[in-house]
Order: C-alpha cells, then structure tokens, then sequence
C-alpha cells in the first residue's frame, strides 16, 4: 500500500493557530476511523512537540513557523514536525524520571509514551529541525499504551 | 482560557473553561499561586477543560506541592476524560486528591 499523504500544515506557535491546529488534526484522525481516546493522545504528542519547538528551537518566540506533515501507510501514522530554527542540541531531547515529583519536564515522556517511535531526522534545506513521530493506529481500536 | 475564581467556606474554587495548555497554563498557575498565599485551601473545578498538556500538569503539580508545603488542600475535581488520560499517562492520577464532582465535594465539606 502506497503512503497516503493526508495533511499538510503550515503555522506559527501563537494560541489561536495551534489551537486550530489541535482540532483540525482530531477530525483527520477520527475521520480516518480512529477511536476519539486514540485521537485524544496523539493530539496530545504532536502539541508537546510543538510545545518544545517553541520552548527550545525558538526560544519562546510563538511567531516562529512550523509545518507538520501528516501521512499514513496502511495502519502506519507519520507526523513530521519541521521547524526553521537554528539546529538544537538533540541530545538533550529526553525523558524524565517519573518518581520524582516535581513540575515540568513531562512533554518528551507523553510523546514516547503515546507513540511508537520517535526520531529527529536530517533536515530539508530550507528547514531546522525535523521531529518524526510514528503510531499505529487501528481504525475503531482504542490505542494501546506502552505505560 | 477563560478563570472564574470563587469563594466557598475555607475553599477557594478555580474554574478554568476551555484548554489549559502551554499558552494558558502561565495564567492558572499565577491564580493558583495567588490564592495559595491567601491561605486559602484550593479546589481546581476542571469541568469545563476538554485539554491538558504538559504544562499544564507542571502548574498542577507546582500548586499541590506549594498549598502542601503552607498545610493547604489542593484538589481536582469533575475531571473530563481526556485530561484524567494524561494524568493516568504521567501516573499522577494516584498522586493528587480528585474528586468525581466539584459540588458533591464542597456540600461534604460544607456538612462536616
């Protein structure tokens, strides 16, 4: 099966745009047959990465653009997250313990949680850096945790 | 993110409406930080929020660990599915006190 391409989206980190972008994805997953509490996670993964590209690529500048490219292959889901801000130091780019209460340092941990592979690939020309986050999703199935 | 913030015997009730997100988070943490130094117990009535992320969990878990470290209360309530997903997601859910209904919980609270 050849890989449907199903979306792709340019935008800034501003509230209103990624908020629209949150639910434009959720009706793409749903419409494609995803279960909502499936839909709801991967949503939930694709604004932490977002929330990360704002926070480290561009330093907290919501002005800062992105495009998120959606395809899938059979029951395959592939979200590339691009940026075009200057190269981050990937290595750092990690979970956390989860035993230690303490706030913030969560978002990595829910995008390895929910998906099922997550990788910074080699960027385009034009772009910074390119997060590519995988999932399997089965149409009507509830998504299985790893958790 | 809209913030409705009330007072009910020794509680004060913060009801955000709509995604508390990273965006929003900043504007909740600042009410909850704000009423932790009243001294008030706290009560977050998440009814109307259908969105959580990160940040958002990060301002919950700062606000708990500031009302524990002043003796305060801080509890959820009427938590909606998917932010009680991500709070089974980064295994909280047994950490912080929830309760099914904001209502119920303060009528209790109101008879004790």
């Amino acid at each position: 099966m050849d890989e449907q391409k199903l979306a792709e989206l340019r935008f800034m980190g501003k509230s209103d745009q990624v908020r629209e972008l949150r639910t434009y994805l959720h009706h793409l997953l749903e419409s494609q047959g995803c279960a909502c509490r499936a839909a709801d996670d991967v949503v939930l993964a694709v604004q932490e990465a977002i929330s990360n590209v704002i926070k480290h690529a561009y330093k907290g500048d919501e002005s800062g653009q992105m495009r998120l490219k959606v395809s899938r292959k059979a029951n395959q889901w592939n979200f590339r997250l691009a940026d075009f801000a200057p190269a981050i130091d990937t290595s750092r780019y990690r979970s956390r313990d989860l035993n230690v209460l303490r706030p913030g340092g969560l978002g990595v941990f829910i995008i390895e949680q929910i998906m099922d592979s997550v990788e910074f690939i080699k960027p385009g020309a034009d772009e910074g850096n390119v997060l590519v986050m995988t999932k399997l999703l089965k149409p009507n199935f509830e998504n299985k945790r790893t958790a | 993110m809209e913030l409705l913030t009330r007072t009910q015997g020794a509680y004060t009730i913060i009801s955000p409406k709509g995604d508390v997100d990273f965006h929003s988070s900043p504007e909740l943490r600042e009410e909850i930080m704000k009423s932790i130094e009243k001294d008030w117990d706290l009560l977050i009535d998440m009814s109307a929020v259908g969105f959580i992320d990160s940040s958002a969990i990060a301002t919950l878990v700062e606000g708990l660990q500031r009302a524990k470290s002043k003796g305060r209360i801080f509890s959820l309530a009427s938590l909606q599915d998917a932010p009680r997903q991500v709070l089974q997601l980064t295994r909280l859910d047994e950490v912080f006190s929830i309760h099914e209904s904001a209502n119920d919980y303060l009528v209790k609270v109101d008879e004790q």
